[in-house]
């Protein structure tokens, strides 16, 4: 956002032009969040119905600030909002906040807040919520924190209206705010306050301003949302996750179902409208079906091999670009996802379809060349100590990557020791530096590259050394957009030097619906707001 | 009598003394941490570790153990880390479908294996008895989860006739909850009708050729009385004992059934909580389990005593 001028009051329309240069978000060409096996055209929409969604488990928290987890920002998404949320081609666009001011030094943020904007409890949103809600967010998530640290006080001047005074200037302001995972959702200041950092919000007390209000849970049977009647719409038509908000469903049931099989086999029957977490294997199953239809949707997160550069051996960056250089991704991603359809063969850290794909430094990717591995491994501190590979196979995709690339880097002489264990085992692993050098997982594309996982100095692999911790730095806090870019482009060729993990490329996730729903939100998590059956 | 089973519920305290050590160890000494699982994929080594702490995790393993035996001592077995409810709340809420599964599918196998086992008796080697050996045969091979499946894809995806997964509440809905359990109860209890089958078969073939039978034949009795009055009751007792042992063989059957077909009972807690290491649920639940093994058992041992003259005559 150009701060060279006055003081400057942003409207909801210029912010949305501005905040997309700014936050960079991924301006994706594709309005719809996801792509149609079978695309008809969809009717006009009409009110009613019980919609039964097929989630893949109980959430560990129902307190959105808590966990990470997807399927908690899945299901709390519809009860509570932040302050900003992401339109149709992802850049960053106001929600409960109306406008936002910025000084001419980029250090002082005025966020004005809708007016007549109730909680479910009925008393009316004002700037002490937002406060309240915040200050906690930033003691428990990893986000909050970073930006916290940022932040030199917080004060609300009258009741709609919230000043954020920086100690910097912070780029990624809105896309951290608006971020879907552990998201900084406003709830009213009695019971954040109440729950504190140290102690969930419980399920009764949470309260929102969402277009669903809670209900009633009974655990790993449903959770039971119903339209919020007083809800306070934005805008004229729906805009991605913003935008006018159609609410259609009378009532929401979230079920959880953690069996596949069984998710697949209750939206064959009719017993449920949605399922997410399918296996990419199941679309040729299922692509031709007349009583489902199979969603693949946009390239919105990759496959990561993370490599500890706490461990003695791995900390050698030799021998990480050894393996670099070994390894065949292609071979790995079809392993992993099956049909060519679900990935894309791609080393830039930043996804094709936004602003800030670059494929600077990429020739370091998917070089399949063990002669240089091999050289490089010679010029290494590589002694032969075993390399322990962390998989599970309760993520299919990921162990049969892992497979593939252990078998690469046990074709160049490294003395692999694939550890197949389950998720439980491997998250609580993975955090302790001594007992790892590589595992599987997989990283979600954010709107900004600043909120990626490996850019957490934190996040188990813990890349952390002055070059990359002043990149890091300089990202969040440069304001002009050329230069976010330049700086995002050295972060890349950083990566590609130093190889703190192995990226495999982009994929594809695959939901299954009943024909008669419509318009489900897939991006950044699942969310029904604006979906409708047809009748 | 009444001492006996006095003494017979005083053994459930070593036995669940037992269990609460071996599980608290053994659950303790596997890895994983509640912590990273609740805090998500994405949450940061910082995160994980204040959960440790605020969770109690980061306390010595001995303090964690006292601190859970005193209050299970006082009937509190602690609060569920996932669920935030008690565990006791956790498991009450599942005896329901758990403890209707388990008795649709008793009496299933008791509705098709006693009648099968006594018309195979009575047709011995003729193509009746052969059709059903085999299927009893066939039956007892079947893993439970595959006949599930296959049950699913036939009753639910083509025909549409019964709900593929779930449940209801017999009181919201007790026709509902018939629906949400026939297909796991048929799935749970073919192998135990199998079994009881088979062995009502050869206990009623050998009791067929007791003497009492043969006197019975030649007084006069009609076939249908020598074999309800004399026969039957005579090959109740190895039954007992089958149906008995499926009580236990279906309560642990119920975690795999329950999963297939996504029933929340106490078989799917116990799985989930193993897979996120809710540790508390898991103690509480082997426990509650353990109880309910032994408890069966007592009242099959009762019901012995009911059914055979010889065990009362002997216990007293």
């Amino acid at each position: 956002m150009s701060l060279d001028k006055e003081n400057k009051r942003v409207s909801r329309r210029t912010f949305i032009r501005t905040a997309a240069i700014a936050s960079g978000g991924l301006a994706l060409a594709a309005s719809a969040p996801a792509t149609r096996a079978a695309a008809p055209a969809a009717p006009a929409p009409s009110r009613g119905g019980t919609l039964r969604a097929a989630i893949i488990g109980e959430p560990p928290s129902m307190d959105p600030h808590w966990t990470t987890a997807n399927v908690t920002a899945s299901v709390t998404s519809h009860m509570t909002e932040p302050l900003f949320t992401i339109d149709a081609k992802l850049n960053n666009i106001p929600l409960l906040a109306e406008s936002m001011e910025i000084s001419r030094d980029g250090l002082t943020r005025t966020v004005k807040l809708r007016k007549g904007i109730q909680f479910h409890n009925g008393k009316e949103m004002t700037a002490e919520d937002v406060i309240a809600s915040l200050t906690r967010w930033a003691k428990i998530a990893g986000k909050g924190k970073v930006m916290f640290e940022r932040v030199e006080s917080l004060t609300a001047p009258d009741k709609y209206t919230v000043i954020f005074k920086m100690k910097v200037p912070y780029a990624v302001f809105e896309s951290t705010l608006g971020f879907r995972s552990q998201s900084a959702m406003i709830m009213p200041k009695e019971v954040v306050e109440k729950a504190t950092e140290k102690r969930q919000v419980p399920t009764a007390e949470l309260i929102g301003t969402g277009p669903y209000k809670f209900v009633e849970h009974l655990k790993d049977r449903y959770i039971r949302l119903v339209r919020n009647d007083k809800y306070v719409t934005v805008g004229d038509k729906p805009d991605g996750a913003g935008g006018k908000v159609g609410a259609w469903f009378d009532e929401i049931r979230f079920m959880p179902v953690p069996d596949q099989s069984v998710r697949v086999a209750g939206v064959q029957s009719g017993d449920y409208d949605y399922a997410e977490g399918i296996n990419p294997d199941q679309f040729v199953l299922l692509k031709d079906s007349k009583t489902v239809t199979a969603l693949v949707g946009f390239p919105s997160r990759c496959p990561t091999h993370y490599i500890n550069q706490r461990s003695a051996v791995t900390k050698d960056v030799k021998l990480r670009q050894a393996m670099m250089a070994c390894i065949d991704p292609e071979a790995a991603l079809k392993a992993g996802w099956g049909s060519p359809e679900f990935y894309r063969v791609s080393g830039a850290l930043m996804p094709k379809e936004g602003p800030w794909y670059s494929e600077v430094a990429t020739q370091a990717y998917n070089q399949k060349n063990p002669d240089k591995a091999k050289a490089l491994l010679k010029e290494s501190n590589y002694k032969g100590e075993p390399i322990r590979y962390m998989a599970t196979k309760e993520y299919p995709n990921m162990y049969q990557e892992a497979v593939v690339l252990n078998q690469n880097l046990q074709a160049i002489g490294l003395n692999m020791k694939l550890e197949v264990l389950d998720w439980a085992t491997l998250v609580s692993r993975r955090a302790k530096p001594e007992e790892w050098e590589l595992f599987t997982t997989w990283n979600g594309y954010p709107t900004d590259p600043a909120l990626i996982d490996w850019m957490d100095p934190l996040y188990p692999g813990w890349w952390v050394n002055p070059r990359i911790d002043a990149l890091r730095g300089k990202l969040v806090e440069t304001i002009e957009p050329k230069a976010r870019f330049a700086v995002f482009e050295d972060i890349q060729r950083l990566f590609y030097e130093e190889v703190p993990l192995l990226k495999l490329g982009d994929v594809r996730d695959l939901w299954l619906t009943s024909p008669k729903l419509k318009e489900i939100g897939t991006y950044p998590c699942p969310w029904f707001w604006q979906a409708y059956f047809t009748r | 009598m009444s001492t006996q089973i006095l003494r017979r519920l005083l053994t459930l305290v070593p036995v669940l003394a037992v269990v609460g050590v071996v599980v608290f160890v053994l659950i303790h000494v596997a890895p994983g941490d509640p912590a990273a699982v609740m805090a998500g994929s994405d949450a940061n080594t910082e995160r994980i570790e204040q959960l440790r702490h605020q969770m109690g995790l980061d306390r010595p393993l001995l303090e964690q153990f006292w601190t859970w035996v005193t209050r299970a001592l006082q009937g509190d077995l602690g609060d569920s880390y996932f669920l935030v409810q008690p565990v006791t709340l956790s498991l009450a809420q599942r005896m329901e479908p758990t403890g209707l599964l388990t008795l649709y599918a008793l009496i299933l196998s008791i509705v098709i294996g006693l009648p099968a086992g006594i018309i195979a008796a009575l047709r011995r080697n003729s193509w009746v008895d052969r059709v059903m050996m085999v299927t009893a045969l066939g039956g007892v091979c079947i893993p439970s989860f595959w006949f599930g499946i296959l049950m699913i894809l036939v009753f639910a995806v083509w025909l549409r006739w019964l709900p593929a997964a779930g449940y209801v509440s017999f009181m919201e809905d007790p026709l509902g909850n018939f629906r949400y359990l026939l297909m796991p109860a048929f799935s749970l209890g073919l192998q135990s009708a199998a079994l009881l089958a088979r062995v009502v078969r050869s206990s009623m073939l050998e009791v067929l050729r007791e003497d009492y039978v043969r006197t019975a034949r030649a007084k006069g009795l009609r076939e249908r009385l020598v074999v309800v009055r004399h026969a039957l009751p005579n090959t109740l007792i190895p039954a007992l004992t089958i149906i008995g042992n499926s009580m236990g063989t279906l309560l642990g059957g119920a975690v795999v059934t329950e999963v297939v077909f996504n029933t929340p009972g106490v078989g799917r807690l116990v799985v989930q909580s193993v897979l996120r290491r809710d540790f508390p649920v898991i103690q509480g639940a082997i426990l509650a389990i353990a109880a309910v093994y032994v408890l069966v058992n007592l009242v099959v041992d009762i019901a012995y005593v009911i059914a055979d003259p010889r065990i009362r005559q002997s216990s007293r």
